[in-house]
Order: structure tokens, then sequence, then C-alpha cells
């Protein structure tokens, strides 16, 4: 099945009177953008941007994904957006957003959103307060007030496309696609409208995979560029199970509040561990072990924008408990280019070669 | 809690230490008095008070080393609300203090290279990498710093410090508490402040449980009254730098402030800054400053550069340029307003949450813009933190704000607040000339 494109989507969901939110990396409350027809495109750098902009704005010791969005809002290509959401749980994310309010004379509204940190009761109270006071904002900004039963019926619709999006991810050696093919088809969920998605998803052919040599755990941020999965599978290795933070760190379990600030609070807080909300150590290299022994992935490889500071203080940590499992372990960064490094090459080439 | 333990706690830390303190403390007031008579050619004497700030700290870290057994010690971060864990007498230290000292000593980088060893990048925080390495190799310059039973860590000074403190944790194996405070955009919303309250209040049966005792109310109303007292005494000494020519310099703040950084709510520390107002005014009163010829004034933002404060307070002295406020020494200071001691815990939340580096890039501008107005400042440096993103990130906009909407200039220093490697200082020399020959 043929993927519409962002321009294609947006054209199609404007067409059917939404409004489009550009929203930033990495939790947000989809069903609720959606029940104020706002519909959620996600930006995560975009690779082909020229960095230059934001270069104005920030150090050259910041991520990638914010120059790169500082630069694409800034510029004539972010004509077709009707507001920003910025949900923030990095120092990076909340300078952007800073500036972006602060500084720069955008046309669009800016929303913030925090993440809470623990998974306390205190965290959950204030999440569906977040999630209310942002609600107040559309509602403000978009004229509309959807009640419950509307909030409630977009949640559903979500979480039937995340339970699909789950089950696809941990189930990749049932499909015949390639990795990459297989992970486009999954990215797609950061711009399609739910029904759509799951038409897609569905279409995915299914059979015995033909998965070579070793596989591999994907973590990191975003595997941009999607060519990384070529040359994994050039070199003879295959992605069994990631845990890259634009996909299986964002499966999000159902749960059975009836209101719907609560449920997608509770919802939101149901992620897999994650370093952008710090999660503990432990409790996170816990959980990607028992996804290594489910999957029998051999090794790992982290791959980053540079200056990811989340990301960063995990390596040492997780490089250390990966090996005492006897699993490689495999760190890089990349510059969220268009393509990927001969340098980065020749280190997966290594690496696999090396484990084979 | 044994007898040996007690006994060197308050006989060897206590009566002993304090002894031998008080004459290392003379000593120092001895070189002080010699640097002032010799004179310096740009700088101003040297201040007395610093002498009694290392007898305070130094006591803190002596007692540290004994406090196992004899205290239940709770490592807390520079911006964490202390006061319920000082109610219920815990032994406090704080790792951001110690990653500073260890920066001023010039070893920051030695400790950083053993994190990154470890693999830790050096892209991270160099606060986390010095301390981190402090201890994968065993070694500190405090002597011993002492096993914490709980950690508690709040991320109203940026989200990077989860991390390290989190890594501490998991290494040492201690609870961390975390005191969640979401990123201002604008003043907080009720429902900010009342999430913050709800974890102070979650905080407290846990911190009882490891204490072994009662959290005392009162108890907890005294520390917050003398956590407030400190703080005000601290702005009050600060803003003597409003005088002409300003008695002290934004690199004195950055030394003195280890007091409220480190032991405020403590009645040492505000008897303490009432000694350095009073050794101000008489400076004031004589007409001394802290540069001599002062003929710029100036903000120095974000964090210091550790391991050459006196290079860099020489070479800008050198140029007339007197650094009259450093906007981040005011985070100890400014929220303090927000201090209710008929509502301790809903004033702790609103104080924790109002901190300056909790807040957008557009506040601390117009921070800095107050400032400009009342210290009568004409310039500002902008030290761009390699590996502080919190406070750089902003800066570029700030520098363009700051020069078309006041007319002030503004220099970006590139350098990283504990980590050397990164520092130039034939280029840092050249551009602080150019800077202040744009200001002549
Ligand atoms: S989590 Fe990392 S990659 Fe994402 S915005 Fe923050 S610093 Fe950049
Ligand atoms: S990143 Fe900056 S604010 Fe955070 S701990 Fe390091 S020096 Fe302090």
């Amino acid at each position: 099945m043929k993927i519409p494109n962002r321009k294609e989507t947006i054209e199609a969901v404007r067409a059917k009177g939404y409004q489009i939110g550009a929203v930033m990396p990495f939790h947000y409350p989809r069903a609720l953008l959606r029940a104020f027809k706002i519909h959620p495109m996600e930006v995560w750098g975009p690779p082909h941007i020229d960095p230059m902009e934001g270069m104005q704005h920030f150090p050259e010791y910041t991520c990638q994904i914010v120059h790169k969005a500082t630069r694409f809002f800034a510029t004539a290509a972010a004509r077709d957006i009707d507001c920003i959401l910025i949900p923030h749980t990095c120092d990076s994310l909340q300078g952007m957003a800073s500036v972006l309010k602060d500084y720069l004379t955008m046309k669009q509204p800016i929303f913030t959103l925090y993440h809470p940190r623990g998974r306390r009761k205190s965290d959950l109270d204030y999440l569906e307060n977040e999630l209310r006071a942002l609600g107040e904002k559309l509602r403000e900004f978009t004229n509309i007030s959807p009640g419950n039963d509307e909030i409630m019926a977009e949640i559903r619709l979500e979480e039937k496309a995340n339970k699909l999006f789950a089950d696809t991810l941990q189930h990749r050696q049932i499909y015949t696609v390639s990795d990459r093919d297989f992970y486009t088809t999954l990215r797609a969920g950061e711009y399609l409208p739910a029904d759509q998605f799951i038409e897609l998803v569905g279409s995915l052919p299914k059979g015995r995979a033909d998965l070579h040599g070793p596989g591999l755990m994907l973590s990191g941020v975003v595997p941009e560029p999607m060519s990384i999965f070529d040359h994994i599978n050039r070199f003879g290795a295959h992605v069994i199970i990631d845990d890259l933070a634009c996909c299986s760190r964002r499966i999000y379990e159902a749960n059975d509040e009836s209101d719907p600030y609560r449920h997608l609070a509770r919802s939101l807080m149901s992620m897999p561990p994650d370093t952008t909300i710090s999660t503990p150590y432990n409790r996170r290299f816990e959980y990607l072990g028992s996804q290594m022994l489910r999957t029998g992935a051999k090794g790992v490889v982290v791959f980053n924008p540079k200056f990811c500071e989340p990301e960063l203080f995990y390596i040492s940590m997780f490089e250390e408990r990966m090996k005492e499992q006897g699993y490689s372990f495999l760190f890089v960064e990349n510059e969220l280019t268009t393509e990927l490094h001969q340098q980065i090459q020749t280190r997966i080439n290594s690496f696999v070669e090396v484990m084979t | 809690m044994s007898l040996g333990n007690l006994v060197n706690y308050y006989l060897t830390a206590g009566l002993v230490g304090k002894q031998v303190l008080r004459r290392q403390k003379r000593k120092q007031l001895h070189k002080i008095e010699q640097i002032s008579l010799k004179g310096d050619p740009d700088l101003g004497p040297p201040l007395k008070a610093t002498a009694r700030m290392s007898e305070l700290l130094s006591h803190q870290y002596l007692k540290g080393r004994y406090t196992e057994g004899v205290k239940k010690v709770a490592w807390f971060s520079s911006g964490a609300p202390i006061e319920i864990l000082q109610a219920l007498g815990f032994f406090l230290y704080t790792p951001d203090n110690h990653a500073a000292l260890c920066g001023a000593r010039k070893l920051g980088v030695e400790f950083s290279e053993i994190a990154e060893s470890r693999g830790y990048p050096r892209e991270i925080c160099s606060y986390a990498r010095t301390d981190i390495g402090s201890y994968f190799a065993g070694r500190t310059p405090v002597g011993k710093i002492p096993k914490p039973d709980l950690i508690v860590v709040s991320n109203n000074i940026c989200q990077t410090i989860l991390h390290w403190y989190q890594a501490m944790g998991t290494y040492l194996e201690v609870p961390v508490f975390l005191i969640d405070t979401p990123f201002l955009f604008e003043d907080a919303a009720s429902h900010q402040i009342e999430f913050v309250k709800q974890q102070l209040e979650e905080l407290i049966p846990v911190a009882e449980r490891i204490a072994g005792k009662k959290l005392d109310w009162k108890q907890l109303q005294e520390t917050c009254r003398i956590g407030k007292e400190c703080s005000d005494l601290w702005m009050e000494v600060l803003q003597r730098a409003k005088a002409k020519p300003s008695p002290i310099t934004g690199f004195d703040a950055f030394i003195l402030m280890g007091p409220i950084v480190a032991l405020r709510g403590e009645w040492s520390t505000a008897a303490f800054y009432r000694e350095v107002l009073d050794e101000i005014d008489e400076r004031i009163n004589a007409g001394i400053g802290a540069v001599k010829k002062e003929k710029h004034r100036v903000l120095w933002d974000n964090l210091p550069i550790w391991y050459n404060l006196k290079w860099m307070s020489r070479k800008l002295a050198g140029h007339h340029i007197a650094v009259t406020v450093s906007n981040y020494t005011y985070q100890w200071a400014e929220p303090a307003r927000y201090f209710d001691t008929s509502r301790p815990i809903e004033g702790m939340a609103k104080t924790y949450l109002h901190s300056i580096l909790n807040r957008s890039s557009g506040y601390k501008l117009n921070h800095m813009k107050e400032m400009i107005a009342e210290f009568d400042l004409n310039g500002v440096l902008l030290h761009s933190d390699r590996s502080c993103k919190p406070y750089s990130l902003g800066q570029l906009d700030q520098s363009t704000k700051l020069l078309n909407e006041l007319g002030i200039p503004s220099l970006i220093l590139e350098a990283d607040h504990n980590d050397s490697r990164v520092f130039s200082e034939e280029q840092v020399s050249n551009r602080l000339q150019a800077f202040a020959e744009m200001m002549d």
C-alpha cells in the first residue's frame, strides 16, 4: 500500500476541517488535539533542513533536532502550520520552547506540556491537570469545546492504533518486509490520522520474514537517516526489536478511566522506561534486558543525535549491563543527516562482523 | 550509634576540629592582610570574610567525615528543598558544591577524565563528570564524603541533574526522592504549585522513616524562618554592589555563596552573612572598590569558570571592568520571598518552583534588564557554558535584545564551568580586550 506523504496528508486533513499542529518529540496527547480538530504532525528534525537558522539562536552544542526544528519553524516551510506543541522533558526542548515563545515572532501560538518524571499519585494528578490546562488553551485557540464523549471517542481510536503499533513492533519476525520498510510504515504514524495508520499497518505483508544474521536492538532517539536500516541489513544483521524514542518507547497502555483527562494522563504515564523522563537506571535496564531475552537479540546499537544529554547519561551503565549479560554493544552518534556517514557505516559493519 | 562514632563526631570534628580550623582561619586572615598591605595595581583588598567562609565550609566537610553512624545523611541538589530534612536532623551534603570546589581547585579535568574513561561522554555537564569521576577514583579534596541514606534531587535548576543524581543513587544503592518542578514559561499556575506541594508532603513519611523520627512542625517552621533570614541577608549582600565603586564583585559573590547553597537554614550562616555585610559596609564608607579604577560595570550571566576565577577577575580589573552582578548568585536570594512560615509546605513549593534557573529565557532577560537599570551597568558578559545547556540556551537572542532594546553591548564567552579543556586563555584575553575597547 502506498504511504501518503506529509503534504498529501495535510491537504486531506485540511479538507476535513482540521488545523495542523506541529508537535515536537516525544510524549503528547494525540487524541486531545484531534478532539479539538487539530491534526498533529510530528517534527523530528526534519533531517533535510539546513540547521543554519537554528545556529543563530542556539549554540553549536545543542542537538540537531532543536537546531533543525527551529529553522523549520522560522521559515516559509512552516506556513502550513497553525499551532505548535512542545512537550518538554529535556533542557534543550525547554530552551527551544523558551526561545520560540520569547524571541521569535511566530504567527502560530506555541503550547507546551510538561511531562512529570515520577510515577506517583502526585505525578498522575499533576499530568491530569496539565492536560486540562492544555485543553483550555486549545479551546481558546480553536473556539471548539469537545464534550467528554467526543474526547473519549478519539482516545479509543488512538488506543486501537496504539495497540496495533505495539503488536506490530513486538512481532517483527512475522512481517515479510525489509527493516526500512517496516519502520517507514510504523513511523508514518507520526503524521497520519489513526484510521489511515490502522489501514496502512494492517496491509503489511505477513509470513516467514527473511531476516538474516543476528537480531539487534536499535536504541536511541530517532533512526535518521533511515538508511541505517539498509546498512544493518547489508552488513548481515537485522533489527528485531527497538528501543527508539519515536517507536517502542511510545507504546501506551489502555486503561479504564472514564474521565478523558485522567485517562490520557494514565495512558501517557504507562510508557515503557525512557531516558527523557529519567526512568531510574535499574528499571530501564531490567526492562531492556527482558526485551533482549524475549526477542533473542544478540546485540544493541545505540544511535543518537549528538549532544543528547538524556541519552548520554545512560550510555555507561547501559553498555556495562548489556556486556555483563553477554550482548555486543555499539554506540554511535550522528548529525541527523540525510545520509549515513561512511565512518558510521564502517563501525556498524565491523560491529556486525565481530558478532557473526 | 557506636560510642566511638559519637566521640569522633563531637570531639574530633566538633571541638578539636574547630580549634584547628580556627587556627587555619587566623593564618588565612594574616595572608589576606599581607596581600592588602602589599596592594594590587588593579584589585581592591581581598575580603576577610572569605577566611571565615572557608572555616564554615571546612567544618561542615570535617563533620561529614565522622557523621556516619551518628546522623542520617541526605544528599541534596543545590536547588532542592532541604528544610524538611534539616528539621528531621539529617546531616546534609550537596554534590554540586563539591563539584564546584573540585573545579575551583583545578581538579575538574582530572576527575572528568576518569568519568569519561568509564563511558560518561564529554558532552554531559562537567559538574556531573567531576563528581562521578571523584566517586570512581575514591578521592576527594575534602577528605571523605559521607555515604547517603537518602538522596533528594530537584530539577528546578536543570533536567540534567536528575540523571546525575540517579546515577549516583544507582551506584550507591540509595533511594532517590525527586521533587519535580515543572519548568515555568510564565508565573507558576496553581496546579504546578499543588504538584510540588504534594511531593513535599510525600517526602515527609519517606524522610521520617529513614530518620527514625516524626517531623516536628514547629521545628520545620523555625528552619524555614532561618532559611528565609539567610536568603534575605544574602540578598542584602548582593544588593550592596549597587554602591559606586562596587565594594564586591560577582567573583566575590561566587565564593561567598558557598554557605547559602550548602548551609542555608543554619544560624551560623545567618551570622556569617551579617559579618560579610559589616565588612562590606566598612568598605562602602571608606570608598573602597573591589576594582581599583572602576570604569565599567557589567553583569556576568551563567555559572562561573571555576578554574579561572582569579585569572578572570584580574584580567577584567586590568581593563577597569567590575563584574558588579552575577545573576546566578540570585538563585538563592530572589525566590526566598515566597517562604511562608505560617504555611511552610506551600511556601517551600512556591520558593523552589520559582527558582531563576527554572524560568524562561525571556524571564531571565527581563531580570538582566532590571539589574542593568538598578546597578547602573553598561555591559553584559554571557558565559556560554558548553556543558550547561539550561543556562546557556537563549543567550544568543538575549545578546541581540540587549543591544537592540537597551543599547547595552555584550560579549559571549565560550568556556565551561569545570572543564578547562575548552577554555583558551589567549582567545578570551583578546575578546575581553575588544569588549573593553567597545565600552570605552
Ligand atoms: S531528548 Fe535529546 S535529541 Fe531530543 S530534543 Fe532533547 S536533547 Fe535533543
Ligand atoms: S547542567 Fe548546569 S545547572 Fe545543571 S547541574 Fe550542570 S552546571 Fe548545574
